[in-house]
């Protein structure tokens, strides 16, 4: 798979390129729209990220010119809060997504590889991991063949975080899912959130498979895998 | 109110108006007087001169005999013939005695006696061939005259200057009515009001000056102010993207790289504070935002009881661990707010999250919505600790702590109130805090519905 980040400050665009490299990608940098654009021309990418405020050429503009030349592959813009969101999510509809900074890491990874896998939302039976499964059709969860009691809300909290097994999921990223809060929301609801699930899904075993990542946000995963 | 003792202006200006119309009243009563004195004196010295003359020349050119007929000179006037022994030949009855009347001295001069007893005299002597003759007046009624002009006079000039300074006071206050008002207007000038300006066409000319002023100052300080709201936004931008990468770049350690449980634990630490700062800074920015003034909001109608049940229930779970009953109460069935919902749910959640951090466990929690003429009344209340006074006032400014001290939990960076407010006014609205220290606090978004 083959990227092109298109983003003005370097620090940042080395930080992005080493991480997606190390996840097996083939990179490319542009430092600048229209960089990003005669590049995005000439070799043939499978997705781009772009920074949406680049000097010159915004990525709106290099997105746009793009697309005129024929050029549909999938863009993951990265984005300030206060940028008009109507219309990124108009962009997002035409083949792309977009994160907000400050995102994590291991957020960007995950959109980029449902972004480039442009699987409509197919949800596989059963999830597992460790000895915990969850069965999305039926929005019902089992850990070591024992039925959790969950409520929707900490069933929609338990299926995110077990979507994205080994990644970890923002605080923002679960605000947004649970109460579709687009803004920076009294932490602790998201820590209550997170606690209550735990009662129910770690406190009564050994194996602990939700773990803070502080600062970040939480991740799903068991050690012994 | 200030102590301040400061002079007052209309007093002066009255006293200034009392002083001076005592002293033209004193000074043009003083030159009536003068006149009238002048007038009266040479009148009487006339008379005395006319009567010598005329007695003279019934004498010697008409050579009248020395008998009663000749003392008929006139009203008021009498006299007296001697001889050149000094004796006396004829005389006008009730004539003073003669050692008031000396009779030498120059000729022809008017003389004037002023007596304890009796009435003041005038008199003039005059020689002939056979003697002297000298003609006497009775000035008392003159005397009598100015004496009341005077004393017309005094009680002129105490009555006058205060009549007229009290009239000065009235007026200089009415006068001053302008700049009162222009005082009150000016002193009512907040931050969010700097766009006010003075219609230079309602100021009388002299206050025009004063009015440039205050419109011109006011230009400067909203210049200033947006300067300032500027800055704040472009540091905040600055720091955006560093902060960014800094985080990034943590992650990328944390993720890839083996520390010891210590190390760790310092680094997730830092990286915590990357996150309360990228928060700070977003907050930051999204006030400034909400102080742009060429920001619209883009308002639909809203069901206000949902509204505030869709934030209790984001806070149901919190309230519950808590402790912390979170109750719903909507006045009319159907309200309906024209607002921005996204907005208004950030400020209700910052609300709501304030009250439940300062609520003690088995209190509750109010959500509140009613009408009040055209305006909508969101009401969040809670039976927490309160808020002292000096917080009170402090209420809406950032990076506002309950306690100024160092120590601050990561994640309540202070601007809460202060996006609350700004939420407000991009409404239109006004953000009204009602606190009382261990009772609990009431702050009430009024937004008006049309």
């Amino acid at each position: 798979m083959k990227i092109l980040i298109v983003e003005d400050d370097a620090r940042a665009a080395g930080a992005l390129e080493r991480g997606l490299k190390e996840h097996g990608f083939t990179v490319d940098v542009a430092h600048s729209g229209a960089d990003g654009l005669a590049m995005g021309q000439a070799g043939a990418f499978d997705c781009f990220v772009m920074d949406v405020m680049l000097p010159g050429l915004d990525g709106f503009a290099v997105m746009a010119e793009l697309r005129n030349q024929g050029i549909t592959a999938p863009v993951m813009f990265l984005t300030a809060r206060d940028a008009l969101p109507d219309r990124l999510r108009g962009l997002a509809l035409g083949g792309g997504d977009y994160l907000v900074k400050p995102f994590a890491f291991s957020e960007l990874l995950l959109r980029l590889q449902n972004l480039l896998a442009r699987i409509p939302e197919s949800q596989p039976n059963s999830i597992r991991v460790g000895n915990l499964d969850v069965f999305p059709e039926q929005r019902k969860a089992y850990r070591g063949g024992k039925r959790l009691d969950l409520s929707g809300q900490e069933y929609t909290l338990l299926h995110l975080l077990i979507r994205n097994t080994g990644c970890i999921v923002t605080r923002s990223r679960i605000a947004e899912e649970l109460w579709e809060i687009a803004f920076d929301c009294d932490p602790n609801l998201v820590d209550v959130a997170v606690r209550r699930l735990r009662r129910k899904v770690d406190d009564p075993f050994p194996e602990k498979l939700i773990q803070t990542r502080r600062g970040i946000g939480y991740v799903l995963e068991s050690s012994n895998e | 109110m200030s102590r301040l003792k400061s002079r007052s202006l209309v007093l002066r200006l009255a006293i200034a108006i009392g002083t001076s119309s005592f002293l033209l009243a004193m000074g043009s009563g003083w030159f009536l007087y003068l006149s009238i004195w002048k007038t009266l004196h040479t009148s009487i010295d006339n008379d005395l001169r006319s009567a010598a003359k005329q007695v003279l020349h019934r004498l010697v050119e008409e050579g009248q005999p020395l008998d009663k007929e000749i003392l008929e000179v006139g009203d008021h006037l009498t006299l007296r013939v001697v001889d050149l022994r000094g004796q006396v030949v004829l005389e006008s009855l009730g004539m003073e005695p003669l050692a008031y009347v000396p009779l030498a001295g120059p000729e022809g001069v008017i003389h004037e006696v002023r007596r304890k007893q009796g009435p003041d005299l005038k008199y003039v002597v005059v020689g002939y061939s056979l003697g002297r003759i000298q003609v006497v007046r009775n000035i008392a009624t003159e005397r009598n005259l100015l004496w009341r002009f005077r004393m017309s006079l005094y009680w002129l000039l105490a009555v006058v200057p205060l009549l007229a300074a009290t009239l000065g006071f009235l007026l200089a206050k009415r006068g001053l009515r302008p700049v009162e008002t222009l005082a009150r207007t000016v002193g009512e000038i907040r931050p969010d009001t700097l766009d006010l300006r003075f219609d230079l066409s309602s100021f009388d000319r002299e206050l025009l000056p004063l009015a440039q002023a205050v419109n011109r100052t006011l230009d400067r300080l909203e210049t200033a102010f947006c300067r300032l709201g500027e800055l704040n936004a472009d540091l905040a931008h600055e720091m955006r993207n560093p902060l960014h990468l800094l985080r990034l770049e943590l992650e990328e350690l944390l993720i890839h790289e083996a520390f010891s449980p210590a190390q760790a634990n310092g680094l997730e630490g830092i990286m915590e504070t990357l996150h309360y700062l990228s928060t700070v800074i977003e907050q930051m920015l999204f006030l400034a935002r909400t102080e742009d003034p060429s920001n619209r909001i883009q308002r639909a109608p809203l069901d206000t009881k949902a509204l505030l049940e869709s934030v209790a229930r984001d806070f149901a779970a919190l309230a519950e661990e808590k402790d912390v009953i979170l109750a719903v109460e909507v006045s009319t069935p159907l309200m309906l707010l024209l607002g921005d919902a996204l907005l208004l749910r950030r400020a209700l959640h910052n609300l709501v999250a304030n009250a439940i951090r300062h609520s003690a466990s088995g209190t509750s929690v109010m959500l509140r919505a009613h009408l009040d003429g055209s305006a909508a009344l969101l009401e969040v209340v809670d039976h927490g600790e309160g808020m002292p006074l000096d917080l009170l006032e402090k209420i809406g400014n950032r990076f506002l702590r309950k306690e100024q001290s160092r120590q601050r939990q990561l994640g309540g960076a202070g601007l809460g109130l202060a996006i609350v407010q700004g939420i407000t006014h991009l409404h239109g609205g006004v953000m009204e805090v009602e606190s009382q220290e261990g009772v609990g606090t009431l702050i009430r978004l009024r937004i008006p519905t049309t």
